[in-house]
């Protein structure tokens, strides 16, 4: 089942296609890793799947209907979204961060309601944010503030969540914090979670669907097992590469054949 | 948070900026009083306020404050209030505490406006030299957003381009000085110092009605402003029509700040410094539109009774006192952010 999903979709910035015509489908209930070489169009589809670009062809499809005919309030409380790099206000805390989550619940002259205080204290708890709520978010560590962000998507309430690269900028230890968070919130909380990320360990770990783009277009979608092989690896990202069992997951573990010494 | 209710209706808001929203408007009533009742010719506090609201109390009183004090003082009040609230939306919508109607050339083109409007129509109504205003600062406003534009709004090349259509609106307005005749030149140049003096209860209501038509537009989209400020994907992944949202709020900007030239000529610098006290004393993350309104109101209406009390022969115009008082905090915050702070 996919409530999220594109059609022959054409995407690009002014007239000039990134994404050439990708049916793409999001499954429920599970995380779909988008990968591919930088610049193949993988933050484009992104953008695209939340209606932040239109797209010049084919259509994205939430609940069956095209996204570009469902109002922009309507789309933002079934589908989230954290950007690369959203700014924070100066002087912002967290509590306040994740309460603009709710933005899209919210109406003019409706004041704030019980099911937003609990939707942003359930958002606090999730993300083991509640004992530093207070503390000002310019002030967080980097993996502290990537937290209050996913915190602050989490309280939209969306079923879907969708993330562009949620562990760039962090050290690798907050990078698995943070998967391990998403692993979290799909596990107990059944969210849909669609995140681009650079790391394929991550994405193989992580991910039930990967969605392996190039060129803008999908190189292959499925499984870790069947997206990481050594011939999609060479094709995609054009990598040497060794794909082994991961002693940790028995997920594939891509070993990049470079480097001094490295058998080629 | 605290929660102001009217029936099912009603605003969330801190604590903190609901209290100083407060001690705002009593320290505003409190110079309100002041102004009213003191001056050259000294009328005790009661009979003021009396006059103030038409209630006759004999002749001295009913015209120095009827007719000459209370119509000053609601002026700075309002024009304040329109100036703190135009400067609060451009410094938030461009995400730089630089920008405000009247350093980025937006008051400049408004002068430009009146003053092609009086030179060719002539002194009529305040609402045809307030139209005129307004075409003037739409006219300048379209076009910084067309040189500075690269694919969407870049902040600091909208500010240079503002400080250059500053400097061509000016030009323009001391072409047509030159041109008019020597009596209309002379009020004209009066009025283009910024002041609040000699002003009537004409002006009181084109202030109030253009603050009552779009104060409530302006407040309508607070929340999509105060989203905005979060980037433009965040917002619109929040709900936030961007597009629509913005050029509404960046229109609302630019009218009051026409409006506000319009009734008391460009007064600099309350723009930019109410905003910024109002971030200071709310202590808010991010825009506060009603305390930067309410600072403002009580920054021009403060500023014009110091003015007055200026031992100086001819009366200060308040325009000249709040450049000379403004200049050193802009210079500051040159310096700040030369010295790499937030810009």
């Amino acid at each position: 089942m996919t409530r999220l999903q594109t059609r022959k979709a054409v995407i690009g910035y002014g007239g000039t296609p990134i994404v050439h015509g990708v049916d793409v489908e999001v499954p429920d209930g599970r995380i779909t890793a988008i990968v591919g070489p930088n610049g193949c169009g993988k933050s484009t589809l992104l953008r695209a799947l939340v209606r932040l670009l239109p797209t010049s062809q084919g259509n994205v499809l939430l609940d069956g209907e095209d996204i570009h005919r469902i109002p922009t309030r309507e789309v933002a409380r079934r589908v989230g979204l954290l950007p690369q790099s959203p700014i924070a206000p100066a002087g912002i805390t967290v509590k306040e961060l994740v309460a603009r989550g709710r933005t899209p619940h919210q109406k003019v002259l409706r004041p704030w309601s019980a099911t937003d205080e609990m939707a942003v204290t359930s958002a606090l708890h999730s993300t083991q944010l509640t004992s530093i709520q207070d503390a000002v978010v310019d002030e967080l560590s980097g993996g502290q503030r990537q937290r209050a962000w996913i915190a602050m998507t989490l309280a939209q309430d969306t079923p879907l969540m969708l993330l562009d690269e949620p562990t760039t900028y962090l050290d690798i230890a907050h990078q698995y914090d943070v998967m391990d968070l998403l692993h979290h919130l799909n596990t107990r909380q059944e969210r849909t979670i669609v995140m681009v990320v650079h790391d394929l360990q991550q994405a193989a770990r992580y991910a039930h669907h990967v969605i392996a783009m190039r060129d803008g277009v999908v190189a292959a979608a499925g499984t870790p097992r069947e997206v990481f092989t050594e011939e999609l690896i060479r094709e995609v990202f054009a990598l040497e590469a060794r794909v082994l069992e991961d002693p940790v997951t028995g997920t594939p573990l891509v070993v990049p054949a470079h480097g001094p010494g490295g058998a080629r | 948070m605290r929660i102001l209710r009217i029936g099912p209706l009603g605003i969330s808001t801190h604590r903190r900026t609901f209290a100083v929203g407060l001690v705002m408007l009593v320290a505003l009533g409190a110079l309100m009083v002041f102004a009213l009742s003191h001056g050259q010719s000294s009328i005790t506090v009661l009979e003021s306020l009396k006059a103030a609201v038409g209630i006759p109390v004999g002749a001295p009183a009913d015209f120095i404050v009827g007719q000459v004090r209370a119509p000053r003082a609601l002026t700075a009040v309002l024009v304040g209030a329109m100036l703190g609230l135009s400067g609060a939306i451009l410094q938030s919508l461009t995400r730089n505490p630089l920008a405000s109607p009247d350093f980025i050339g937006i008051s400049a083109g408004a002068g430009t406006g009146a003053v092609l409007t009086l030179w060719l129509i002539g002194a009529g109504s305040l609402w045809v030299t307030a139209a005129g205003a307004a075409a003037g600062a739409l006219a300048t406003a379209g076009l910084i957003l067309l040189l500075s534009w690269r694919h969407g709004i870049v902040p600091l090349r909208m500010i240079l381009a503002g400080i250059g259509m500053g400097f061509v609106a000016n030009a323009a307005t001391q072409y047509a000085l030159t041109r008019m005749d020597m009596h209309e030149a002379g009020n004209a140049l009066g009025w283009l110092v910024g002041s609040v003096t000699g002003r009537t209860w004409t002006h009181v209501s084109v202030a109030a009605i253009c603050l009552a038509v779009l104060l409530p537009v302006v407040l309508w989209n607070a929340r999509s402003l105060r989203t905005m400020e979060m980037g433009d994907d965040t917002a619109r992944a929040l709900g936030i029509a961007v597009g629509p949202a913005r050029m509404v709020l960046a229109l609302c900007s630019v009218l009051l700040a026409a409006a506000s030239v319009a009734i008391t000529g460009p007064i600099g610098f309350i723009a930019l410094v109410a905003p910024a006290i109002a971030l200071r004393l709310t202590r808010n993350a991010g825009v506060t539109l009603i305390p930067s309104a309410l600072i403002g109101a009580l920054l021009l209406l403060a500023a014009d009774q110091v003015a007055q009390l200026m031992p100086t022969t001819v009366q200060l115009p308040v325009g000249v006192f709040t450049a000379a008082v403004g200049a050193p905090y802009l210079l500051w915050l040159v310096w700040r952010a030369s010295r790499g702070g937030p810009a």
